[in-house]
C-alpha cells in the first residue's frame, strides 16, 4: 500500500507545485500586467516634456453610411497642455488643458468652449491630456482601467467612473506599442469615434506651440 | 423697558422690514409700476441653494436632508431638489417641433442674401467640428445640424455649469460637488415673523451640513438671508439705541433731582409718547416700519424735555414747591416749543417719502402726547415734592451763562465766528452721495456666499432689465426680436455680456415663417444643401426623406406657439421672463447680464415704443438726490415761517438772536460732514430739520425764561445732554442713512447747546450768516 500511495504523492505534491506556480504566476501576470503596463507607460511619458503626432479621426456614427475622416497634427507640451489642430477638411485648433479646452483663433485668441452638455468630447479630451502626460493617477480618478499585453502591443480598456460620463461613453479602448498609437471611444448611443496617433516622438517638435 | 417692547413688536406681523416700501413710488406709468412690482415681490421670494461637499454622494445626501428640513418648515410653497425632466438624455421633443424654425443669426443673413454656398458650407463645419454634440439622434432628427447651431448661440446665455446628474442639478467646481436646490418662499422674505421662524431652520442646515459632510457647505442666493442680516442688525441697533439711552436718562435724572420721583413720571410721558406715536401709525397706516422704530426710540430724548423743564423748577422755587405755578411758568416755553418740534416735523411728513411721513407721524403724535401727559397730570402727580438747594452744578452753569449775557463782543469772537467760519468752510467741501446703498447695512458673510453661489451657477443677472409689451403673444415676441437684434449688436461692441429673452426659444409667429420660407429651397430644393452635403457625409437616403417629409407636413401647419413652450418643462429656467396678461396686452422680461453702458440701453428703450428700460437702484438713486434738494427747501421755508412766528412774539432783533441759535448750529453739523469727509445726503438735510426744532426749542426756553433762572439752563443743559444721547447713539449704526442723521444731529444739538445762552441777550450784537 505504502508502495502505492508513493508515487501518487509525489504526483500530487508535483502537481501541486506546478499548480501553485502556475497560480501564482498568472495571478501575478494579471495583477502585475495592470501595474507594469502603467508603470511602463508612466515611465515612457513622464521622461518627455513635449510630445507631436498626426492623428486621424473617424467618426462611425449609426445614422450616416459613411465615416467623417478628419485629419490633423497634435503637440502636447507639459507646461501648458495639448494642442489639437484638425487640418483637413476643415481648419480647426483647440487647446487642451487640466482645467479648461479652449478653441484658438487664427490669431491666437483662445475662447473657451461652451460644452455644457458634451461630456463625451469632454471626457476624450481629458483621457487624451493624462494619457500624453503620463498622469495614471489621474486616469484612475476618471476611469476604472483595466489593462493588458502581449509581446509587442500593451493595451488599456477605460469605463467612466462618473454616471454622467457613463450614460454618454461605454467605454475607452487604448492601444500602443511605445506611445500611444490607437484610441476607441465607443459611446453609449453605439457610435464610435476612432482616432490613430501616427510618428508619435519626443524629437523634432516645434516649441511654444501650445500658448 | 425699551427693548423688551421692542422685541415685542417684532415679533408682530405688522412690522416691515423691507427698507424699499419706506419710498416713493417710481415715476411710471401706473401700470408698469404695477407689473415691476409683482416681478420684485416674486423675484424677493425666490431662492437658489447649493448644497456643497467634497464628493458626490456626500453631496446628495447632504442635499436630500436639507430638502427634507426645508419642506417641514412649511415656509415653501415650490421647492426643488430633483427634476426629473432633466434627466432625460433624449432630445427633448420640444426641440423636434421647433428644429425648422430656428436658425442662427449668421445662417439667417446667409440665406436671406442669397449665400447659399456659405450655408452649405457651415453645416460641413459642424459636422467635422470637435466640439459640437453629434449624435447619430441629433442627425437622425436633424441633418442640417442647425439645432446644435442654434444652441452654441444661446450658451453665453444659458447657465453652462449646471449639469443634470441623475436628476440632480449638479456644478463642479475646484474639486468640490455641489447639488443645487431652488425654492419659492410662501411670503415676502421681509416679514419678520417669517424670518424669526425660518432663520433658525437655515441655521441647523448649515450646520449639519458642515458637520456631518466632509467639506461640507450651505451657500445661497436670495433676498431672505440679505432680509434676515438687516433685521438682526437693526434690533440690535435699536437695543442698544434704547438700553444706552434708558441707562443714561434714568441716572441723569436721578443724579440731578436726587429722587426717583421724577424718574418715574418722566418713564410714564415717554411711555405715553411712544405708545401714542405707534398707535398713531397703526392707524394711518396699519403698519410700522423698522426704521421709524429706530428713529422714534430716540424720540424719547425729546419729549423728556418737558418733564426736565417741569422738575427743574424745583431749583428756583425757595420754600413752597406749588405744581400748579411750576406749570404755568414752563408752560409757554415747553408749548413754544412743542410748536417748533412739530413745524420742524410737519416739514418731513410733507416729504412725499412714505418712510419720512411714518416717522414724522410717530414723532409729532408722541410729542403732543407726552406733552399732555405733562401738562394734565404732572401738577397733580408731583404735589407732594419738595424743592432742591442749588449746587455746585447749577452755579458752574450759572457761570458759563453769564460769559454771554451782556457785552456780546467777547463771545461772539470766540466762539460764534471760529463756528461760522468752520462751518462755512467745511460746507463748501460737501460732496453728495445718494446711492441705494444708504439704506443698506453690509452683511459682509451673506454677500460673500451670495457671490459666490452666482459665481458657480453663471446666472448673474443685473438688477436691470428689459420689459416689452406687446397686444398678444406673437406681437410682443416680434418686438422682443427687433429689441435683441440691437442687443446683439451691443454685445458685439462690447456694451453688454448677454441677455436672457423668450424670443430665442420661442421665435415668433412672423419668424418662424420666414425661417421656414427661407429653408424650404435648402432642405426639399434638387439644389438644396440637404442634397448638397447628404453624400459628402453619409446622411442616408433613408434619413434625408424622412426629414424633407416633416418638413413639408409641418409647413403646412401652424406656427409652434408660446404656450407650447411654456407648458413644457423645457421652459423651466426661464418662465420668469414670461409677466403674462396686463390690461394692455401681455408683457415679457428680457434679462440682462454685464451691463457697461447703461445709457445705450435707455436710449433704446426710448427709441423703441413698448420697450421700457426698469432699473430700481438706478431709480432709487435718482430719487434720493432729487429729494435730497426738496427736502433743502423744505428746510428753509420751515425756517422762514418758524422766523414769522418768531417775529410776531420777540420782535426782530428778538427772533434774529434766536434764530441764530439753529442756524449756526446747523451750519456747523453740515461744516463737520464736510471737514470729516462724510457725504451729505438727504437723511442729513433731514437731521437739520430736527437741529432747527431742537435748536430753537433751546433758544427759546432761554428767551422766555429771561436770564435770572438758571434752573432754566439746567434744564436745558439736562435736554440736550439726553437728546445727544439719543441721537447721538444712532450715530454708531452702520447703516449709512441711520449714521449720517444721527451724527448730523448730534453735532447740531451740541452747538445748539453751548450758544442757547445767546438768545437771551437783548442785543443784537452777534453777526449772523
Amino acid at each position: 500500500m505504502i508502495r502505492l500511495v508513493l508515487p501518487c504523492w509525489r504526483t500530487g505534491l508535483v502537481a501541486l507545485i506546478l499548480c501553485a506556480l502556475h497560480g501564482l504566476a498568472s495571478c501575478s501576470a494579471s495583477a502585475g500586467t495592470k501595474e507594469d503596463v502603467l508603470g511602463e507607460l508612466h515611465a515612457t511619458l513622464s521622461k518627455t516634456d513635449i510630445l507631436c503626432a498626426d492623428f486621424v479621426q473617424q467618426r462611425l456614427l449609426k445614422a450616416l453610411s459613411r465615416p467623417l475622416v478628419s485629419r490633423g497634427e497634435l503637440t502636447f507640451e507639459r507646461a501648458t497642455g495639448v494642442r489639437w489642430s484638425v487640418k483637413e477638411p476643415f481648419a480647426d485648433t483647440m487647446l487642451i488643458t487640466e482645467t479648461e479646452i479652449f478653441s484658438l483663433g487664427a490669431d491666437g485668441s483662445r475662447t473657451p468652449m461652451a460644452l455644457g452638455g458634451n461630456a463625451v468630447f469632454r471626457a476624450m479630451a481629458q483621457a487624451i491630456l493624462s494619457l500624453l502626460s503620463g498622469d495614471m493617477a489621474d486616469l484612475s480618478g476618471a476611469f476604472d482601467i483595466s489593462a493588458d499585453r502581449d509581446a509587442e502591443r500593451w493595451s488599456l480598456g477605460l469605463v467612466p467612473t462618473t454616471p454622467m460620463v457613463l450614460k454618454a461613453i461605454s467605454r475607452i479602448g487604448v492601444t500602443g506599442r511605445g506611445y500611444i498609437e490607437t484610441m476607441d471611444i465607443i459611446e453609449a448611443s453605439g457610435d464610435l469615434t476612432r482616432l490613430e496617433f501616427s510618428g508619435m516622438t519626443s524629437t523634432n517638435c516645434a516649441r511654444g506651440q501650445v500658448k | 423697558m425699551l427693548g423688551w417692547l421692542a422685541f415685542r413688536v417684532f415679533s408682530a406681523p405688522f412690522v416691515n422690514t423691507n427698507l424699499l416700501s419706506l419710498l416713493p413710488a417710481a415715476e411710471l406709468d401706473p401700470a408698469i409700476t404695477e407689473v415691476v412690482g409683482k416681478v420684485q415681490k416674486r423675484f424677493e421670494r425666490q431662492m437658489v441653494w447649493l448644497v456643497g461637499a467634497d464628493d458626490r454622494d456626500s453631496a446628495r445626501a447632504a442635499a436630500r436632508r436639507a430638502y427634507n428640513r426645508l419642506v417641514a418648515s412649511g415656509e415653501f410653497e415650490e421647492l426643488y431638489l430633483t427634476h426629473p425632466e432633466a434627466q432625460a438624455q433624449k432630445l427633448p421633443d420640444y426641440f423636434k417641433d421647433l428644429r425648422f424654425s430656428l436658425l442662427t443669426e449668421q445662417a439667417y443673413k446667409q440665406l436671406a442674401q442669397g449665400q447659399a454656398g456659405e450655408f452649405a458650407q457651415d453645416i460641413l463645419k459642424r459636422y467635422f467640428s470637435a466640439g459640437s454634440p453629434l449624435t447619430s439622434e441629433i442627425v437622425d432628427v436633424d441633418p442640417l445640424l442647425l439645432l446644435p447651431a442654434y444652441w452654441g448661440t444661446l450658451t453665453a446665455n444659458v447657465a453652462a455649469q449646471i449639469e443634470s446628474d441623475d436628476g440632480m442639478l449638479t456644478v463642479r467646481d475646484a474639486g468640490k460637488v455641489y447639488v443645487l436646490l431652488t425654492a419659492r418662499l410662501k411670503e415676502t422674505p421681509f416679514a419678520s415673523s417669517m424670518q424669526g421662524r425660518i432663520a433658525p431652520v437655515l441655521e441647523a442646515i448649515a450646520a449639519f451640513v458642515s458637520h456631518d459632510y466632509r467639506g461640507g457647505l450651505f451657500i445661497g442666493a436670495g433676498v431672505l438671508p440679505h432680509a434676515i442680516a438687516g433685521t438682526r442688525r437693526a434690533i440690535d441697533e435699536i437695543s442698544t439705541v434704547g438700553v444706552w439711552s434708558v441707562v443714561g436718562i434714568v441716572l441723569l435724572m436721578i443724579f440731578v433731582f436726587r429722587s426717583t420721583v421724577p424718574l418715574v413720571l418722566s418713564i410714564v410721558s415717554i411711555s405715553v409718547g411712544v405708545a401714542g406715536g405707534l398707535a398713531t401709525c397703526l392707524v394711518l397706516f396699519g403698519q410700522v416700519h423698522l426704521l421709524t422704530l429706530v428713529i422714534g426710540s430716540s424720540l424719547l430724548g425729546i419729549s423728556i424735555d418737558y418733564s426736565i423743564h417741569f422738575f427743574c423748577r424745583r431749583f428756583d422755587f425757595g420754600e413752597a414747591w406749588n405744581s400748579a405755578q411750576a406749570l404755568r411758568q414752563v408752560l409757554p416755553g415747553i408749548s413754544m416749543g412743542l410748536l417748533t418740534s412739530v413745524i420742524g416735523f410737519v416739514g418731513l411728513w410733507l416729504a412725499p417719502f412714505h418712510g419720512m411721513r411714518e416717522i414724522a407721524a410717530f414723532s409729532i403724535a408722541g410729542l403732543c402726547f407726552a406733552f399732555g401727559c405733562v401738562v394734565a397730570w404732572y401738577p397733580m402727580a408731583a404735589r407732594g415734592m419738595g424743592t432742591l438747594r442749588r449746587d455746585l452744578l447749577l452755579r458752574g452753569l450759572a457761570r458759563y451763562r453769564t460769559f454771554w449775557t451782556g457785552n456780546l463782543r467777547r463771545p461772539a469772537l470766540l466762539v460764534l465766528l471760529p463756528l461760522v467760519v468752520l462751518g462755512g468752510f467745511g460746507s463748501t467741501r460737501l460732496v453728495a452721495e445718494d446711492n441705494i446703498r444708504l439704506l443698506q447695512a453690509p452683511d459682509q458673510s451673506v454677500i460673500a456666499a451670495e457671490k459666490r453661489t452666482r459665481d458657480l451657477i453663471g446666472r448673474n443677472l443685473s438688477s436691470q432689465f428689459f420689459l416689452v409689451e406687446g397686444v398678444d403673444a406673437a406681437d410682443v415676441l416680434r418686438r422682443e426680436e427687433s429689441l435683441t437684434a440691437q442687443l446683439r449688436d451691443l454685445m458685439h461692441a462690447g456694451r453688454l455680456s448677454g441677455y436672457q429673452a423668450i424670443s430665442d426659444f420661442v421665435p415668433s409667429p412672423a419668424r418662424q415663417l420666414e425661417v421656414r420660407a427661407l429653408l424650404k429651397p435648402q432642405i426639399v430644393g434638387e439644389d438644396g444643401a440637404l442634397a448638397k452635403i447628404a453624400p459628402l457625409v453619409g446622411v442616408t437616403d433613408e434619413v434625408r426623406q424622412r426629414y424633407a417629409d416633416a418638413f413639408v407636413s409641418q409647413d403646412n401647419q401652424q406656427t409652434v406657439p408660446l404656450t407650447r413652450w411654456l407648458d413644457d418643462a423645457v421652459s423651466g429656467p426661464y418662465r420668469h421672463l414670461w409677466v403674462g396678461g396686463s390690461s394692455q396686452g401681455v408683457m415679457t422680461i428680457v434679462g440682462l447680464k454685464g451691463i457697461f453702458d447703461i445709457a445705450a440701453l435707455k436710449d433704446l428703450a426710448n427709441r423703441m415704443p413698448q420697450v421700457h428700460f426698469v432699473d430700481p437702484a438706478g431709480q432709487i438713486s435718482a430719487l434720493f438726490a432729487k429729494y435730497r434738494h426738496q427736502a433743502a427747501w423744505l428746510t428753509l421755508g420751515s425756517y422762514v415761517v418758524v422766523t414769522i412766528i418768531l417775529i410776531l412774539r420777540y420782535g426782530l432783533f428778538g427772533s434774529l438772536a434766536v434764530l441764530s441759535v439753529p442756524v449756526c448750529a446747523a451750519l456747523f453739523s453740515l461744516g463737520c460732514a464736510g471737514l470729516l469727509g462724510e457725504p451729505i445726503n438727504l437723511f442729513n438735510v433731514m437731521a437739520l430739520l430736527l437741529v432747527l426744532g431742537v435748536g430753537i426749542d433751546y433758544a427759546i426756553f432761554f428767551r422766555e425764561m429771561g436770564s435770572d433762572h438758571d434752573s432754566t439752563f439746567l434744564a436745558i443743559a439736562l435736554s440736550s445732554v439726553t437728546t445727544m444721547l439719543a441721537f447721538g447713539l444712532l450715530a454708531l449704526s452702520t447703516t449709512p442713512a441711520v449714521h449720517s442723521f444721527g451724527l448730523s444731529i448730534l453735532i447740531g444739538i451740541i452747538v445748539a447747546f453751548l450758544l442757547a445762552p445767546m438768545a437771551g441777550s437783548r442785543l443784537d450784537l452777534g453777526r449772523r450768516r
